[in-house]
């Protein structure tokens, strides 16, 4: 399947990239897709982000589909 | 009664607090309450020289959605204005602003305090604070879902 991943503020900073396009295969949950992108992009560290699949909050074991959008960000601070 | 309506305003410019007033006001509501959150300096004892806050503009309007949702649910509430502002705001300037109309003033009174509790806990929206000695990304809150 197909995804988009996208980082923000700090974790935009240290992927040095806002936005990837990955091809994986399912099933796979949002901390096993952690993983795999820490495994790849050495210096990224997810342990303590937030992830949001389409826009919605969702917990690390939320398993993901094709066409997903998913966000990793670090805890908001936002107002 | 008229339905009550949302505006969900994510911009770079500066938050037109006059023109969100006159959205949520209606003879139907007699009360409009509103809350503004503004740059802060000093802050922890160092002057502040801007914020750039960075955001997820799709998820904002979404969860702005969940908040609003969630605020009708509790409260009796006439028209609703979320706005959250991007970009470099010097101290003084005003970052987001919640805006509510009710019948009775307690409904929309709370709105605003609940509002702004569940924006920050919810509006995915970063600080990046340059002062006068350093610049860092402002430590956040991570109540919304449970972190990696």
């Amino acid at each position: 399947m197909t995804v988009q991943v996208l980082f923000f503020a700090s974790l935009r900073e240290a992927a040095n990239t806002r936005e990837l396009q990955l091809s994986l295969d399912a099933p796979l949950n949002v901390r096993n897709l952690a993983t795999r992108i820490e495994r790849d992009y050495k210096g990224l560290e997810l342990s303590g982000s937030l992830c949001a699949i389409n826009e919605h909050y969702v917990d690390p074991d939320t398993l993901i589909n094709e066409g997903d959008t998913i966000a990793f960000f670090p805890p908001v601070s936002g107002g | 009664m008229p339905d009550g309506k949302n505006i969900f305003v994510v911009t770079r410019d500066g938050l037109d607090i006059a023109r969100f007033m006159a959205e949520v006001s209606d003879p139907a509501f007699g009360a409009v309450a509103s809350f503004l959150g503004t740059v802060r300096s000093p802050n922890l004892g160092e002057t502040v020289l801007y914020i750039d806050y960075e955001g997820y503009e799709a998820m904002i309007k979404t969860q702005m959605q969940v908040m609003a949702d969630e605020l009708r649910r509790g409260l009796e509430l006439g028209h609703l204005v979320l706005a959250h502002r991007l970009g470099k705001l010097k101290p003084g300037e005003a970052s987001i602003a919640i805006v509510a109309s009710s019948k009775h003033r307690k409904d929309a009174l709370l709105a605003c305090q609940t509002g702004i509790d569940r924006a920050k806990d919810l509006l995915p929206v970063w600080k990046y604070e340059v002062t006068e000695k350093s610049q860092t990304w402002v430590k956040g809150n991570s109540s919304a879902s449970t972190p990696l």
